[in-house]
């Protein structure tokens, strides 16, 4: 509604410190086509925006002072299915990530990460990529080579060869643009690539969810 | 299950024919005592009764022709004593030794020549019942007057069965080595087969007990000992112990016991049970055997028809049932005992037949071949029983020693796996506390530098700041990142890397061409190992980025085919620095390269410089990975894992 109206894409961000949120905004309003719609410092402000409106892009921190950004990203991607999300990190390490991730995130950002990465990362996100770092591409392959916890699931769908290939060479460093010329593939067919191993690796913890929560019979058994 | 056709039957049945009439053919062609010309022989005899004991008392009425090996007139005189005179005819006195010989005597004997004796067999006064040992006497030839000649021979026996063996009366020179071959075979002979089959009947006996299970060996015990029993019998001359009349009986008995216990043992060997019949044999030995024994006692009825006529054909069943039994197991599980078995029961039943064709005097009395079967028969069976219980108890050691085997290798497997659960749970521990410094470091240090990064940003004043800010969180991303596990992965550790130097590259305008390839996994790459790897090339970048003056970098992997070392190259293309490998960030370089094992090299790239590290190449530990030589080692490949 918003971002019809103005033309820009409105961002979302869920942030406690304020120095550091209002440095995000300010780096992220560097880009002509983004706005900064709400920016929140606890995990009970973020969820009662996201029930007001919908934004563009969602990013959450996942330290809050009220509890985990995981439960506003989980409510977040619960509300609204493909909405883009990612989560704000110092470290961008594989813990906090992958977390996020298995919640319905789609990819992080480095809280100083200059004002034009923040852009371009934005950007690709909104044209429906997932950016992947070498840490999360390695974990990544290490979740779908380990026998699945819950063997009754159905969700749990293995890697294909030309996904494990992309996520092998993201797990070395090389970009999507790198990756596309070494497989000779273009930079759309890679982002398309990690979007589809994210959705797999949703889907694959939802179940194990599912499951776990019928074993500790959490769930009604029909 | 076991039935057989009729054809089957037809072909098993002259199987036993066959033999049975070549066997037959063959007695009747040796004549009666093998081995003495015919003019010898003498096959009928005068006979009486009488309680007379010297010739010279015997009454002169009362005497009747008999075929010699019958029995005279049954009596009811106890003990019985007959009396036969053989006449022979002589031309002239003889020079040489003379004598009178009986192969297969059934009594005791005393004979008389022209009213002389000659001889006894043993103490007249007591008889013997079953003692069946060749007896010759010897007299000189000058008893013998020209004319006709009397040999009176006394038979005292226990009973009814008052008989005479054939009678061969001649020169000794011969008659001596019919004598010496007889009495080889059936007193030399039997007296080792009683040894042989007692000490059988002891061991199989002792294994049954061993092992209860196998119930058939007890049988087969007692069949050894019941055919021991029977051919020891004829070997003892006078009765001990027991009422003379028993002594007739226990040969008989024994024979049943041998069978009957030889069927039983038959069924349980071959699996192949027949409750019914194995009652309705045990209650027939049960009751012939008491029946022999109480008639013996007391009834002392002229029972002469029940052994050849009942208690004999009823045991030859027992046979026959025995041999049809080894024919169903021999088509259900064929194997070499079972051929073993049937072959001894095939023969043993040949044999007996016709031995009872003899002992019921349809055929001409001649030797009987059962003892002699029966011998071999059993010990063979011995021996390939025996072999099989050792076998046995082969397969029952070797599965023991695999069993300890398999315990012990169980046990070093539950104690590894035990160690390895200890280092496992350390590692559980350790991983988070790693957790909880890494959280407290994002949520405490890291968020400040963030915000202190975000105000010197914010302010000209503070800019000076900026750049010390950003080297400590650079510094504290590496540390994290060391941290995270490598899962032995070089090229991922790497990998990470370059997004930690993206920003530097990008502001210096620098460009990199980023040439990772797949490395050999390194089991021993730890959080040290990674952090020192990753300084030495965060430093080597560094100094390209800042001292060079290059617009490019190459950072290339790659493993020495030779030595297997794992080589990382950076390479810029700038002016070639003057490298003397001396400045602060060259030493820390050099120490860590050390740490790792490795080796630093700078070299003039023309243009620019190449800084290349060298890995040791990392240890395939694939190989041993049962013991754990290295607690340490394990240790640290654990760390990694978690």
């Amino acid at each position: 509604m918003e971002s019809s109206t103005q033309g820009r894409v409105n961002v979302f961000i869920v942030e406690d410190h304020v120095l550091t949120r209002e440095s995000l905004r300010t780096r992220i309003e560097a880009h002509p086509k983004l706005r900064v719609g709400v920016a929140v410092g606890s995990a009970a402000d973020g969820l009662a925006a996201l029930a007001v409106a919908r934004p563009d892009v969602l990013l959450a921190d996942l330290g809050l002072p009220d509890g985990s950004g995981i439960d506003v990203i989980r409510g977040a991607a619960r509300r609204y299915p493909g909405l883009p999300i990612m989560v704000i990190t110092v470290f961008g390490n594989e813990q906090r990530v992958v977390g996020a991730i298995q919640a319905g995130a789609s990819g992080y950002l480095l809280k100083d990460d200059p004002a034009h990465e923040i852009g371009t990362a934005i950007e690709l996100l909104l044209a429906g990529g997932s950016p992947i770092s070498p840490a999360i591409a390695r974990h990544l392959i290490r979740h779908f080579q380990a026998p699945p916890a819950a063997p009754e699931t159905t969700g749990w769908e293995p890697l294909s060869a030309r996904e494990l290939e992309v996520l092998n060479l993201a797990s070395k460093g090389f970009s999507y643009a790198e990756i596309a010329q070494l497989l000779g593939l273009s930079p759309n067919t890679i982002a398309s690539y990690t979007k589809h191993i994210y959705v797999k690796l949703a889907v694959g913890s939802r179940s194990e969810a599912v499951y776990e929560a019928l074993r500790l019979g959490l769930l009604p058994t029909r | 299950m076991g039935r057989l056709s009729a054809k089957q039957a037809l072909l098993w049945s002259s199987a036993l024919a066959l033999p049975f009439a070549l066997i037959t053919m063959l007695t009747v062609a040796l004549g009666p005592v093998p081995g003495v010309a015919p003019q010898y022989l003498f096959l009928s005899a005068m006979a009486v009764e009488s309680p007379a004991t010297s010739p010279a008392e015997l009454p002169a009425q009362g005497w009747q022709t008999v075929k010699l090996r019958g029995s005279i007139p049954h009596s009811k005189v106890r003990p019985s004593s007959g009396w036969f005179r053989i006449t022979i005819h002589a031309d002239a006195v003889p020079d040489e030794l003379w004598a009178v010989y009986f192969a297969r005597p059934f009594s005791n004997l005393a004979v008389f020549v022209n009213g002389t004796p000659v001889g006894t067999s043993g103490p007249m006064t007591r008889p013997i019942p079953m003692f069946r040992q060749p007896l010759i006497f010897k007299f000189p030839g000058s008893l013998i007057r020209p004319g006709a000649n009397s040999v009176v021979v006394r038979s005292l026996e226990a009973a009814f069965l008052s008989q005479l063996d054939v009678a061969v009366i001649g020169p000794v020179a011969q008659i001596e080595p019919a004598y010496d071959f007889e009495f080889a075979l059936s007193v030399t002979y039997k007296r080792i087969a009683v040894v042989v089959l007692c000490v059988l009947g002891a061991v199989f006996a002792a294994l049954s007990l061993i092992r209860r299970r196998e119930i058939g060996y007890a049988w087969f015990a007692l069949a050894l000992f019941g055919w021991a029993t029977h051919i020891g019998n004829s070997l003892v001359p006078r009765a001990p112990l027991m009422p003379e009349i028993l002594w007739i009986f226990i040969g008989s008995i024994a024979m049943g016991v041998f069978a009957i216990a030889t069927a039983m043992f038959v069924n349980h060997h071959t699996q192949q049970r027949q409750p019914r019949i194995e009652r309705a044999m045990l209650s027939f030995g049960v009751a012939g055997a008491a029946f022999q024994i109480l008639d013996g006692l007391f009834f002392k009825l002229p029972l002469s028809f029940f052994v050849p006529l009942v208690w004999l054909p009823g045991l030859l069943l027992v046979a026959l049932n025995s041999l049809l039994q080894l024919l169903r197991a021999l088509k259900r599980h064929p194997g070499f005992d079972i051929y073993v078995l049937l072959a001894g029961a095939w023969l043993l039943l040949v044999v007996g037949m016709r031995d009872m064709l003899i002992e019921t005097g349809v055929l001409t009395w001649g030797p009987m071949y059962m003892p002699y079967t029966v011998g071999f028969t059993l010990s063979a069976i011995s021996a390939v029983l025996l072999n099989r219980f050792v076998r046995a108890f082969d397969a029952a050691e070797r599965a023991r020693d695999e069993l300890d085997e398999r315990v012990r290798a169980k046990s070093a497997e539950l104690e590894t796996s035990l160690v390895r659960m200890k280092d496992l749970e350390r590692e559980r521990a350790l991983g988070e506390e790693r957790q909880r410094i890494l959280q407290d470091m994002h949520d405490g240090l890291g968020s400040h530098l963030v915000q202190a990064l975000a105000i010197a940003t914010s302010r000209d004043a503070l800019r000076p700041l900026e750049e010390s800010l950003r080297s400590c969180l650079d510094e504290l991303r590496l540390m994290v990142d060391s941290l995270e596990p490598a899962n032995g992965d070089l090229a991922s550790v790497l990998g990470s890397l370059r997004p930690r130097i993206s920003r530097r590259l990008t502001l210096a305008g620098v460009k990199i061409n980023w040439q990772v390839g797949d490395l050999p996994a390194d089991p021993d790459l730890g959080p040290r190992k990674v952090l020192d790897v990753t300084r030495v090339l965060q430093e080597a970048l560094t100094n390209a980025i800042k001292h060079s003056g290059c617009d490019a970098i190459a950072v290339h992997t790659g493993v020495d085919a030779a030595s297997g070392r794992i080589e990382i190259s950076v390479t810029d293309n700038g002016r070639g620095m003057q490298i003397d490998g001396t400045g602060h960030g060259i030493s820390s370089m050099r120490r860590r390269t050390a740490a790792l094992g490795g080796e630093l090299t700078f070299e003039d790239a023309a243009p620019g410089t190449r800084v290349t590290l060298r890995l040791p190449a990392p240890v395939n530990r694939n190989a041993a990975s049962g013991q754990s030589p290295d607690r340490a080692q394990t240790q640290g490949n654990l760390a990694r894992q978690s």
